[in-house]
């Protein structure tokens, strides 16, 4: 299983989670609802997910603020959910292993 | 049954070829290997009696052997051979006879007057056949008048073509006439015994052959009756009586000019059967029916997908029509949770809460696979345990062994199915917990309770299940039904023709307008159907899913493809060498009427199955199959103005339609006795072969070239 690493970053004073899968980057935003873009991430995590199983982790932070707080929690269960879903596509034979 | 009246066993002249020779244990042989049921046995000049009971003796009662002699006649300095035969219970008498005419003389140097013949063997009442034409030596007319004259026998003297062809022509001019092999190597006799005459009717003795000569009607009603004749009564028309018809398990043809109801009396005899409850239909050609019986257009088309291994995909087709997408949890649940929460200590005492969720997925997974294979063993357990045929042909020992290991395997796995029951179960009721104590806590403490799932794996779960739906069903559609090629029959040259039966899934690029679809759908949902199926799939991973959903779900009338069964598409077609080939008229009617002789029936009925086709057809092809259903006991009815039909199949009945001043008459009769009675009044009576000649199509020449009819000669 590969470990990717995931930050907080600003833009434009609005935060996002950052994801560094190879390399590409996803972000979700963190201080904003935006659906369509969390769901674009996803539908990029289950392509990454065929090609082999990942988690992320996040650089412990002992003061971190309510962003860091949320980044944190969503990351661990992220990471849970990715690990069932890697079975489950294991499970359905829709792994796409690189040649 | 064949009947070769000139035949020689022994070389006798010294002009006659050594291979004329024969034992009697190839003599045996050698006929038994042909259909030659009666052989008269006719030396130059010499009735061997010895060998003749030596032959007798060897064949038994394989087939008849009748005593003979080729004699050289005398007259007035001219030389011809006339056969004598007599009934093998006159051999000796007839032996004696030769050896006394010939006395003196040597089978090379003898010869004996037609009255010296007539003195001494017409007491043993022969046949006489005398060489005739281009059969040489031959006698004159004068000379057969001479026998004719002195004979007490004038109906048993016959003249000796050489083939069916010249036999036909001297019929055919009244004259009587038959041929024999008069075999000069018995090496090829089995070859040129296919070229005699046939004998219709099971004639058991020479005593019988030569009153079917004489015509004797009840000597022929007596064969006729071994063909079990049937009674039957029918009203063809419905202004006039019924009436009765003897027929025969034979070829019973109905002749007449056009108009004069023989359809109509086919039509009453079928419906005659079919009230019997014997399969009879009346056969009539025509090129368009061709594709009828061929089902070309697919009206009767119907399959069934798992014969081919392939899955209907109703509830793959179905998830996917109805899925929609799944919500994820907002990202501002988290901000509230954590602005709000870690102020309130007593909540944050309560570590349940922030409990990781079981995976109840993989737990499910589990208990469902061992349910899957626990059942299995059950299904099995159930059939060996109870099927009589299993206890019947299984010993009962190893039964009771296979039966005691399964039940085993079975408390094993029951064993490890309630343990990951149990597991399901405390994991189900573990995640419920969580989520009560989320659910109580936001009540009691005013607190957003914390998400516990990012809604990641709802989402992915969702597609997955569509992405395994769509698979199926693309994976399903790209199988392959084998074309199916069904054997038509033979266009000769042309090489065989088939028909050819194309299945295929559309799968959105076919547009060969042959091409129709198998269920009562509409053209334009089969092709849009996958067209849009594969933009799903190709969309699976991204945010326009939904949107290709939607799209397939507006495509008119999707409602009627419930199924990949509705996506099929048929092509049928005739091919020769899998090039499609359209039959002509003619090779229509060939191919029916193959196809009718063909099915297994016990009773034909076929009008003017003549009709487009060629006599050559008709006599190599169409007469040997109604001859072969007449030899195997079948009836068959056949109405034809065609004389290769009505004359070369020597019909065991003739059925003669006729209409004149009086009205419209019905003639019954059969060649054997070469009259036709008047159905409704005994004393009128017409000559068969007369009208068979005048009526038909090309009678004078199916008479010239027919074989023996017998009793007819």
């Amino acid at each position: 299983m590969d470990t990717y690493s995931a930050d907080v970053i600003e833009i434009d004073s609005e935060h996002f989670l950052r994801f560094k899968v190879g390399n590409d980057e996803l972000k979700i935003p963190i201080t904003k609802d935006e659906p369509v873009e969390v769901k674009k991430v996803f539908n990029s995590l289950i392509l990454k997910l065929k090609k082999g199983s990942f988690k992320f982790s996040i650089k412990e932070e002992e003061n971190g603020d309510i962003i860091y707080h949320v980044a944190k929690e969503y990351i661990e269960q992220l990471n849970s959910e990715l690990d069932d879903i890697y079975k489950e596509l294991e499970e359905s034979d829709l792994l796409e292993p690189d040649a | 049954m064949k009947i070769d009246i000139h035949t020689h066993t022994k070389k006798t002249k010294q002009g006659d070829a050594a291979t004329r020779e024969i034992d009697a244990k190839t003599f045996h042989e050698i006929v038994s290997s042909t259909e030659v049921k009666i052989i008269a046995i006719t030396n130059h000049n010499v009735f061997d009696l010895e060998q003749f009971d030596e032959f007798v003796a060897t064949v038994g009662s394989d087939f008849q052997i009748w005593p003979g002699v080729e004699l050289d006649i005398l007259e007035q300095e001219r030389r011809g051979h006339l056969i004598v035969i007599v009934a093998p219970s006159h051999a000796k008498a007839f032996s004696k006879k030769v050896k006394s005419v010939s006395e003196g003389m040597t089978p090379d140097n003898f010869s004996i007057s037609i009255g010296n013949v007539i003195s001494n063997f017409d007491d043993l009442n022969p046949l006489y056949i005398a060489h005739y034409k281009q059969k040489k030596p031959d006698l004159t007319d004068h000379d057969i008048e001479n026998i004719i004259s002195q004979t007490a026998f004038k109906n048993r003297v016959l003249k000796e073509a050489t083939n069916a062809i010249s036999a036909g022509i001297f019929i055919s001019h009244g004259h009587s006439s038959i041929y024999g092999s008069d075999v000069a190597n018995w090496e090829k006799y089995q070859a040129c015994s296919e070229k005699l005459p046939d004998l219709r009717l099971p004639v058991e003795s020479f005593e019988q052959f030569c009153l079917l000569l004489n015509k004797d009607s009840s000597a022929i009603n007596t064969l006729l009756d071994k063909k079990q004749p049937e009674k039957i009564t029918i009203k063809p028309f419905k202004d006039d009586p019924a009436f009765s018809l003897t027929v025969y398990d034979d070829i019973n043809v109905f002749f007449g000019a056009k108009g004069t109801g023989k359809s109509e009396i086919l039509v009453a005899i079928a419906k005659y059967y079919a009230k019997k409850g014997i399969s009879a239909i009346k056969y009539e050609s025509g090129s368009d029916k061709l594709k009828d019986i061929f089902d070309l257009k697919g009206k009767k088309l119907k399959i069934d997908l798992k014969d081919y291994g392939i899955a209907y995909c109703n509830k793959e087709i179905d998830f996917v029509r109805t899925s929609h997408e799944v919500d994820i949890t907002s990202l501002s649940k988290y901000r509230r949770f954590f602005s709000e929460s870690s102020t309130n200590k007593k909540v944050n005492k309560i570590k349940i809460k922030d409990f990781k969720k079981d995976n109840l997925l993989a737990l499910e997974r589990d208990l469902k696979e061992i349910e899957g294979v626990y059942n299995k063993f059950k299904e099995f357990l159930d059939y060996i345990a109870t099927e009589a045929p299993v206890k019947k042909l299984v010993d009962p020992k190893k039964l009771e062994g296979l039966i005691g290991n399964i039940q085993e395997i079975m408390e094993d796995l029951n064993l490890d199915r309630s343990n990951k029951f149990n597991n399901y179960r405390a994991s189900y009721l573990f995640n419920s917990l969580i989520d009560k104590f989320k659910e109580e806590i936001t009540r009691k403490a005013g607190t957003p309770d914390k998400p516990s799932e990012t809604g990641f794996k709802s989402y992915a779960l969702n597609r997955i299940e569509l992405e395994k739906s769509v698979n199926r069903i693309i994976e399903n559609i790209n199988k392959n039904i084998a074309i199916d090629d069904l054997y038509i029959g033979n266009l000769d040259e042309k090489g065989n023709l088939y028909c050819k039966t194309e299945i295929v899934f559309q799968d959105g690029n076919i547009s060969d307008g042959n091409y129709s679809p198998l269920s009562n759908v509409n053209k334009t949902p089969q092709k849009e159907f996958t067209t849009k199926l594969k933009k799903i799939h190709s969309s699976l991973y991204t945010s326009t899913l939904f949107e290709q959903v939607s799209e397939l779900n507006a495509i008119e009338s999707i409602e009627t493809i419930p199924s990949i069964l509705e996506l099929l598409i048929f092509k049928k077609y005739f091919a020769i060498n899998d090039k499609e080939y359209e039959p002509s008229t003619g090779e229509s009617s060939m191919i029916m009427l193959h196809k009718e002789l063909s099915e297994e029936k016990d009773v034909y009925i076929l009008d003017e199955p003549e009709k487009s086709l060629g006599n050559e057809y008709i006599n190599n092809v169409i007469l040997p199959l109604i001859k072969e259903k007449a030899k195997a006991k079948k009836k068959v009815f056949i109405a034809t103005h065609d004389a290769n039909i009505a004359v070369r199949t020597l019909p065991y009945n003739s059925i003669y339609r006729y209409h004149g001043k009086d009205g419209y008459l019905t003639f019954i009769g059969n060649p054997f006795t070469n009259n036709l009675v008047n159905l409704f009044d005994d004393g009128h009576q017409i000559d068969w072969k007369e009208i068979s000649m005048r009526t038909l199509e090309g009678g004078i020449e199916a008479f010239g070239e027919r074989g023996l009819i017998y009793g007819y000669v």
